[in-house]
């Protein structure tokens, strides 16, 4: 833990430059770290330790999501659904080729693969975009809106008397109808069906998301829509589903949020963040298992060994507002 | 020497079943709007005969339904394509 003792958290600006180690800006993900094991919230996102060899689940996700986002792009630029099409694959190719060794991709997954993504880029776009009935939303300034960052007022204050903000990104916000809502896309390695979809309800995730919908934007949007993936060695096969909250599990949501919070203020005044030996093998074991099984002394070392820094700050932009 | 050159065609190469693979073990910086129109047709081509093979397993007795989505998932193999 030496490296918790003399924290330094000053390049991270959803942290107090009061309280070092005390997030204010805390989005999905840093939450819901916290809530699986506050000592891997530590390492994650107060320390902004990575593993070197990223999950081929989150890299997947990453360029299937980010397709998507350029293909919306090259939409509302006035492209056709082919050209577009064509643009995104050879932007998927481009981000899957490692030019340094020149060579592609490698990932050992039997399923999430260079091919399978591929595969999927063109078999969604094809299925769920051509013609599509949500229609991604324009903004005022002619963009689309993907990759929305929002913020808003927590309405909790920390111990040292700084506003808390809940914020972060939402994929794509589309209409159907009148009405508008949160797309968001998962790939997974399952089937889909009413059991894929249930997984979300409850969920730290799409909660937020719910509630941003209704209070960070102009227009409030009425629920969540899924794009499930599923990606199999031969097929990827699609899935639109509506994943929804009532107004009280919002507030049911809101007021347990606000527990957790006090929990993650009180881990940075003690610089404690204890070890949840309970979680260490869900979602196939997590990533800082190998540093949490060696002694304490000798943490610090493997971590430098084998994860390297990068810093998860929510309040960072991706798109436009 | 002209009468004795070997013609040249691009459908050749795109009988090959690996030309997918060939052009995923390329720079893709280099890549010309045909290759890019090739994956794009190589993957709808896969997802032709997928739907395909789905329907017809659909419209068979439930005893060969298994078989026949076995043979759909052999539509493409990664490894196959040496990725």
């Amino acid at each position: 833990m030496s490296e918790a003792n003399s924290l330094d958290t000053s390049g991270n600006s959803s942290f107090s430059r009061l309280l070092p180690g005390l997030q204010l800006a805390i989005d999905s993900t840093s939450l819901g770290e916290f809530k699986t094991c506050p000592r891997k919230y530590l390492y994650r996102v107060v320390l902004g330790w990575t593993p070197r060899a990223e999950s081929v689940h989150l890299t997947f996700g990453i360029l299937l999501h980010q397709a998507r986002e350029l293909y919306d792009h090259l939409r509302v630029d006035g492209r056709s659904h082919d050209e577009a099409l064509r643009q995104t694959v050879h932007r998927a190719l481009r981000d899957t080729w490692n030019s340094d060794l020149q060579r592609p991709w490698i990932s050992d997954h039997k399923y999430k693969n260079r091919l399978t993504l591929l595969r999927t880029i063109v078999w969604y776009l094809d299925e769920k975009a051509r013609e599509d009935v949500l229609q991604t939303v324009v903004l005022a300034n002619g963009k689309p809106a993907v990759e929305l960052s929002f913020r808003f007022d927590s309405g909790l204050t920390s111990s040292t008397g700084e506003p808390v903000l809940l914020c972060g990104h939402l994929d794509r916000i589309a209409k159907l109808g009148d009405e508008a809502y949160i797309v968001d896309i998962k790939s997974t390695g399952g089937t889909l069906g009413p059991g894929f979809f249930s997984q979300f309800i409850p969920d730290n995730q799409f909660s937020l998301y719910s509630l941003a919908g209704r209070v960070a934007f102009e227009t409030p949007v009425a629920g969540i829509i899924v794009d499930g993936a599923q990606v199999a060695i031969g097929f990827s096969r699609f899935e639109r589903g509506l994943v929804g909250r009532s107004a009280e599990q919002l507030d049911e949501w809101l007021e347990d949020v606000s527990v957790w919070i006090g929990q993650m203020d009180e881990a940075a005044r003690n610089a404690s963040w204890p070890m949840n030996d309970k979680a260490c093998h869900h979602y196939g074991g997590c990533p800082f298992r190998p540093v949490c099984s060696r002694p304490p002394g000798a943490r610090q070392q493997w971590l430098q060994a084998d994860y390297t820094k990068r810093i998860w700050d929510p309040l960072r932009v991706r798109g436009d507002i | 020497m002209a009468g004795s050159e070997i013609p040249q065609s691009s459908a050749l190469s795109e009988a090959h079943g690996d030309s997918l693979g060939e052009l995923f073990s390329r720079d893709p910086e280099g890549y010309s709007q045909q290759d890019l129109d090739r994956v794009v047709g190589a993957l709808r081509e896969q997802r032709e005969r997928w739907v395909k093979a789905e329907a017809e397993a659909a419209a068979k007795p439930k005893g060969r339904q298994a078989k026949v989505a076995v043979l759909a998932t052999q539509v493409a193999n990664a490894e196959d394509l040496g990725l």
